[in-house]
């Protein structure tokens, strides 16, 4: 059972003055248990792939499967694919519209048909997950700060219990205790077999905390690969619009100064690396 | 998503052409005459020459025929109404048929197609305006024309500048509604079955949530606009002045002549 997308690609306003190509010829696929980070520039078209991953936006071209259930406009489908892929959108506090919190994160199961003791199970155990306090449970969402809001509307899709979950730049905002916890959170998610997609602009994110970096330019994959493949490989391909971590950087400069073997994002191999450089200068 | 594709605002379509750039001032002052002279002609000659009038000034401004006729639909069902309201309760005694105690009249179909015209050169004629001027240029237009009633009271520049706000708002807020209704079907809220209130209810977590997009968004504006020093019309220059000049004058003129040719016809035609 996996997510994969197939030779998708997709344009707005096709055939109108305004049209733009936002994906093209997208292959990949991402297993239960993984964290898969999708990396590109404003525009790049990351978010019109998200809004595939959940049959938002249905295949022009290509086909996107979940579980074996390919998304179509057959409503049934739709349901089942929007059931089990959860999709967090840029500043999802802004669809709090609830009295409560817990009324806001059981919008989800309840549309799914969850009643009773049971969605109440859900939205405890999504508060849980996320770390806010039982107590939230009927506090005013829009009375709380803006951290906590981001974390009730995840939790909001946490409740429904998805087997994938997709998040579009889901730090945008956030201080960087806030980035730390989140990561944590992705981290715990994964554990759970469920498969996180990761949706960021931030490569330096990225490569700390995936099993797995897709880098988008201009609507095409221009790279895959785990993270240190992926660190090998920026130092050849130019992708527009990327900033190169600082660590990076430094790890290419080591390497075309004083030959250093590997490429790393590690602090801890950075280190080494530099240690060794010192005693063979010496 | 696309629920609230389809819907098309604010219908300008920018051209090079002596109708876009002339003052907006006298465009208005011809659309508010015109909307009066229609209303008052009431023989088929006079409508036959409006309508050319309509086709010469569309055709001059580059506006596809398709789009004008287009440009009428919203208020089609407003027209058949009134014709079908003008043929039955007319009255006359020229009976063609009737249904039960409906009773058409021959005068009744003839008022009813007078009106029907009527009422479509209007739309069309109002059209044209909104078709060659761009909002901006209708608000700076729409401000000078209430200038006169500032002496009343009336705040022509605030009446003005809150219109050129809410054009401007508009593909925003329908850019962040798409969104809020995407995050929502996300989460498995259902905005195409049920009945007409559950359909309605369904929206709830679409309005409140774009609502209280609206007053942050309000809030930053007046925010910006203050720390930019607005405050209010007086005392304001425009980067780009309106300017009353010959093309104006000659517009008029023709205008004018036009209207003499069409009060004529009404009379004796």
């Amino acid at each position: 059972m996996s997510l994969s997308v197939n030779d998708l690609s997709f344009t707005y306003n096709s055939g109108l003055p305004t049209e733009a190509k936002a994906l093209q010829n997208i292959s990949f696929s991402a297993e239960k248990g993984e964290i898969l980070s999708i990396v590109g520039h404003t525009g790049s078209g990351k978010s019109t792939l998200a809004m595939h991953l959940n049959g938002l936006l249905i295949p022009q071209s290509g086909e996107v499967v979940i579980d074996g259930i390919k998304t179509d406009s057959d409503p049934k489908n739709l349901r089942k694919i929007r059931q089990s892929v959860g999709l967090v959108f840029q500043y999802p506090e802004q669809q709090i519209f609830a009295e409560t919190v817990s009324d806001e994160i059981s919008f989800g199961p309840f549309n799914w048909g969850l009643r009773g003791d049971a969605l109440e199970k859900r939205v405890l155990d999504a508060m849980e997950l996320i770390g806010l306090d039982a107590s939230f449970a009927s506090a005013n969402p829009f009375q709380l700060s803006g951290g906590e809001k981001r974390r009730v509307a995840i939790a909001s899709v946490l409740a429904s219990e998805p087997s994938y979950l997709v998040l579009d730049e889901p730090t945008a905002g956030l201080d960087l205790s806030g980035v730390c916890e989140l990561t944590c959170l992705l981290k715990s998610m994964c554990e759970k077999e469920i498969c996180v997609i990761h949706i960021t602009h931030d490569l330096e994110l990225a490569l700390n905390i995936s099993d797995r970096i897709l880098i988008i330019s201009e609507g095409t994959l221009t790279a895959n690969g785990t993270p240190s493949e992926i660190s090998d490989m920026l130092s050849e391909i130019n992708v527009k619009g990327l900033i190169l971590p600082d660590i990076l950087s430094l790890s290419y400069e080591l390497k075309k100064t004083y030959g250093t073997e590997a490429i790393t994002s590690d602090p801890h191999m950075l280190a080494e690396q530099i240690k060794a450089v010192k005693i063979t200068c010496r | 998503m696309s629920l609230i594709k389809g819907v098309t605002l604010g219908q300008y379509m920018p051209a090079d052409s002596f109708f876009h750039k002339l003052d907006p001032r006298c465009k208005l002052l011809v659309t508010v005459l015109s909307m009066i002279l229609i209303f008052m002609s009431g023989n088929f000659p006079a409508m036959a020459i409006w309508a050319f009038f309509i086709i010469f000034i569309a055709k001059k401004s580059q506006i596809p025929a398709k789009a004008l006729m287009r440009s009428a639909k919203p208020i089609l069902v407003l027209i058949i109404f009134t014709s079908l309201l003008h043929i039955f309760f007319t009255g006359g005694n020229n009976i063609i048929f009737s249904i039960g105690p409906l009773k058409a009249s021959a005068e009744g179909t003839v008022t009813a197609f007078r009106m029907g015209l009527r009422l479509y050169l209007l739309v069309l004629f109002t059209a044209l305006l909104t078709f060659t001027t761009s909002p901006s240029e209708l608000s700076d237009g729409l401000e000078a024309a209430f200038g006169p009633f500032t002496r009343f009271g009336f705040p022509a520049h605030e009446v003005a500048m809150m219109m050129t706000i809410a054009l401007r708002f508009i593909p925003t807020l329908f850019e962040e509604t798409e969104r809020i209704i995407n995050a929502q079907v996300s989460r498995g809220a259902d905005f195409v079955s049920g009945g007409l209130i559950k359909r309605a209810k369904a929206y709830i977590p679409v309005l409140i949530p774009l609502f209280v997009l609206v007053f942050k968004r309000a809030d930053t504006l007046a925010s910006a606009m203050e720390a930019r020093c607005y405050r209010g019309g007086k005392g304001r220059v425009r980067m780009y002045p309106l300017t009353w000049g010959s093309a104006e004058n000659r517009a008029l003129m023709g205008f004018f002549v036009f209207c003499t040719v069409v009060i004529c016809l009404n009379r004796w035609g």
